[in-house]
């Protein structure tokens, strides 16, 4: 057997592998006709997806090949496909329009505010037009398109993002979320998925055999992750390294992320990127705003806003949209540069094509920075044609040409603040963990006690497995911990948990209360085929 | 996305059936017996919360011979990494000669324990004591191993064709110290600079 060799030089000497991962928490509230944090997927679907889908679209149709690998999990799938969900972003798109077009007048002769309100208008159109006319309100279907032409690669997650390590505690819980999270996405794309995006990067010593068991070929993890691996992994995290089940891994880069991710350093803290806080929901007249902000009166974002970062302090200039898509390209043409040096330097004392894993939150691009994904374009643009040291490769084409690697026991780690767990267990949140325990074991003895049971049975089994799902959601505990909408996320952690228990003591007491199990079953719609056996 | 998002709950309309949000006060504690559970958070960290119904701390105290304000409530944390038994995976507590003794308060269930460091084994017992010393454990939890915080020394590696662990098997001595880790020395720099606080007390109630 060979060892790694060099390639031929006519190949370029590194690769690239960038990762966007789509996540949103189920939120879906058929109850309410408007629910506040339902705004959470319309801000993103405006503001990422439809971007992101237009990138897609514009190097496809120049013919600029490109590789992007997207993670989207079993919950923002779900919404993305979820009918009344298309029906409410098609009705806040629709808003936004009527906003925008009173926005043009009001603005009238008011440069630069003027122009920009015309952009908005533009935008929320084009957006109408793309989620409407182009796509049918199938995103799902788009992104497949993508997939399916060869250069978007598609990951699944867990179930619900459920934070792994911290449910380790029951094996068969974790591998009922990554059992469900995998059959989901073969259901919604109707291919298996290619990789298996770790929430959080959340990893603990024994997830790579449930993994490697439910079909997995390659998950991605936070630096140390891989770097701490025993023993030492001779290319760091340039290379994949194999588990003892088999599943591959990756390691995250340091630098590629420090660029994009950093507060300090990173290029969406540039001052003439677009201000994220300053939004016409909150400034314009109240009695103006109104009608575009929650029902109730509470003012909330528009995604209409005019000023720019310009510095650390409240005073903000107007928003220059010009030199903002001057500075990202500017910014793609640093970042390609300096992971052309970065593989440049690595590949001759690797003997072999190092690779540079560069994961980011999908959301990041456009919803949070702004012109995230004009950059995102530019770097792919730049990496096709403005450079020959490397190239855009998905995460799968590496393991068809990395057939050889290391063997290693990963370290657990996640890529949240310090590295570990910390995050999903401190003292906002660690009151979750006793109960979440006990119901995933609860959960498996009354799947192990079923026996043969009736239609009925089954189904209450099947929703009291979804609610669980939903209450092991990591986003939960994160909000806990962030204390934004904390109340909202304790609701739905209490909120999940009651149901299950009510669905388990109505199985055991056999008085299994059927119009109450269909209320849930249309409320909390999430996976359609779940079978309660994936606990067996 | 959700990290610092706009939308505070309360905006959130309130839901008009009480009982399908309830707080988490409303759900019930897990009611499954004597036990406590370990977790390790971070190299330095672990958590343990448990649960000892009333009857199961009475019997303790009549054993004991005690009353409650006179007995101790304590955890033991057990390095046990050099303790596992081959064949069953088990710890030799018997031969564990300094546990760590963690004073808790009577009506805590769970606790923030420092650990003694990274890649350690642990377990720890939840106990009654009474003054002379004698004591009584009311539940042992499972095993839990903290995780690396430093990379390994280079050791022999082992490469393979193919995932599954199924594929041909190469074994080669450890590598020089290559090129390619000559000037990445940053990596590691960068990853010790995300260190888990150094601050922080030996152990700790998390809400007290």
């Amino acid at each position: 057997m060979k060892l790694p060799s060099s390639r031929a030089r006519s190949t370029p000497r590194g690769r690239l592998a960038l990762i966007l991962h789509a996540h949103l928490p189920f939120v879906r509230h058929p109850e309410h006709d408007v629910f506040l944090e339902e705004n959470w997927l319309f801000e993103a679907i405006t503001e990422t997806y439809l971007p992101l889908l237009g990138v897609c679209e514009r190097l496809t149709a120049d013919r600029v090949p490109f590789r992007l690998t997207l993670s989207i999990t079993p919950p923002l799938a779900t919404m993305l496909g979820d009918g009344l969900l298309q029906e409410r972003y098609a009705r806040r798109l629709g808003q936004l329009i009527e906003l925008a077009r009173k926005e043009v007048d009001r603005t009238l002769n008011d440069a630069p505010f003027d122009r920009l309100a015309r952009m908005y208008l533009t935008r929320f159109i084009e957006c109408e037009r793309m989620f409407n006319e182009w796509y049918g309100r199938d995103l799902l279907g788009a992104f497949r398109k993508f997939r399916d032409l060869g250069s978007l690669e598609l990951m699944t997650s867990s179930a619900t993002h459920a934070y792994l390590p911290l449910l380790a505690t029951n094996p068969r819980a974790v591998r009922a979320q990554v059992a469900v999270g995998v059959r989901e996405h073969a259901r919604l794309f109707g291919r298996e998925p290619a990789g298996f995006w770790l929430p959080e990067c959340g990893y603990e010593p024994g997830l790579d055999s449930i993994l490697a068991g439910c079909g997995v070929r390659y998950s991605i993890l936070e630096a140390h992750g891989v770097a701490y691996a025993r023993p030492r992994p001779k290319f760091g995290v340039y290379a994949p390294v194999f588990c003892p089940s088999g599943l591959a891994v990756f390691g995250r880069d340091i630098e590629s992320s420090r660029q994009v991710w950093s507060a300090i350093e990173g290029y969406p803290g540039d001052h003439h990127y677009r201000e994220f806080y300053r939004d016409a929901g909150y400034d314009l007249d109240y009695d103006y705003i109104r009608p575009y902000v929650h029902p109730d009166g509470d003012r909330t974002f528009t995604g209409i806003k005019y000023h720019r970062i310009t510095g650390p302090d409240r005073h903000k200039e107007p928003y220059d949209p010009i030199l903002a898509h001057k500075k990202a390209d500017e910014h793609a043409a640093d970042f390609v540069s300096n992971r052309a040096r970065q593989l440049a330097h690595l590949e001759p004392g690797m003997g072999r094509r190092p690779v540079i894993v560069a994961p980011y939150d999908a959301e990041l691009f456009g919803h949070w920075w702004y012109e995230g994904p004009d950059w995102l374009e530019f770097v792919l643009r730049r990496s096709a044609a403005g450079q020959d040291v490397f190239e855009t490769v998905t995460l799968s084409e590496c393991l068809d040409e990395d057939e050889v690697n290391q063997l290693v026991e990963p370290c657990a780690s996640s890529w949240g603040w310090k590295g570990y767990h910390e995050i999903w267990l401190e003292e906002s949140n660690d009151w979750i963990y006793p109960r979440l325990h006990a119901a995933a074991d609860r959960m498996c003895e009354m799947v192990d006690g079923a026996g043969a049971p009736g239609a009925l049975e089954r189904r209450a089994l099947n929703q009291a497995a979804r609610e669980l799902m939903l209450a092991q959601s990591s986003d939960w505990a994160f909000i806990m911990k962030t204390g934004t909408a904390a109340e909202y996320a304790v609701k739905r952690t209490a909120g999940h948990l009651d149901r299950f228990t009510a669905l388990c003591d109505e199985v055991g007491d056999g008085r299994i209360d059927e119009a109450r199990l269909a209320d849930l079953e249309s409320r909390d719609n999430i996976f359609p085929e779940m079978d309660y056996r994936v606990y067996a | 996305m959700t990290d610092d998002a706009p939308n505070g709950v309360e905006n959130a309309p309130d839901t008009p059936e009480g009982k399908d949000f309830p707080q988490a006060e409303d759900v019930g504690n897990t009611y499954r017996g004597d036990y406590i559970v370990l977790m390790p958070r971070d190299p330095e960290w672990l958590h343990a919360y448990w649960e000892i119904p009333a009857e199961g701390v009475e019997n303790a105290l009549a054993e004991l011979g005690v009353a409650a304000d006179e007995a101790e409530f304590q955890l033991r944390l057990h390095n046990v990494t050099d303790l596992i038994e081959s064949g069953s995976g088990r710890p030799r507590l018997e031969d564990s000669d300094a546990p760590v003794t963690i004073k808790v308060d009577a009506a805590a269930d769970h606790w923030y324990i420092k650990a003694g460091g990274a890649e350690q084994i642990y377990c720890v017992e939840y106990a009654i004591a009474a003054p002379d010393g004698r004591s009584v454990q009311l539940a042992l939890s499972n095993l839990a191993t903290t995780p690396a915080d430093e990379a390994a020394e280079p050791t022999e590696e082992t490469w393979v064709t193919a995932q599954a662990g199924q594929g041909e098997v190469t074994t080669t001595p450890p590598s020089e110290e290559t090129k390619w880790m000559e000037g990445h020395e940053h990596l590691h720099e960068a990853l010790s600079s995300a260190a888990p606080d150094e601050t922080a007390e030996d152990s700790s109630p998390s809400d007290e």
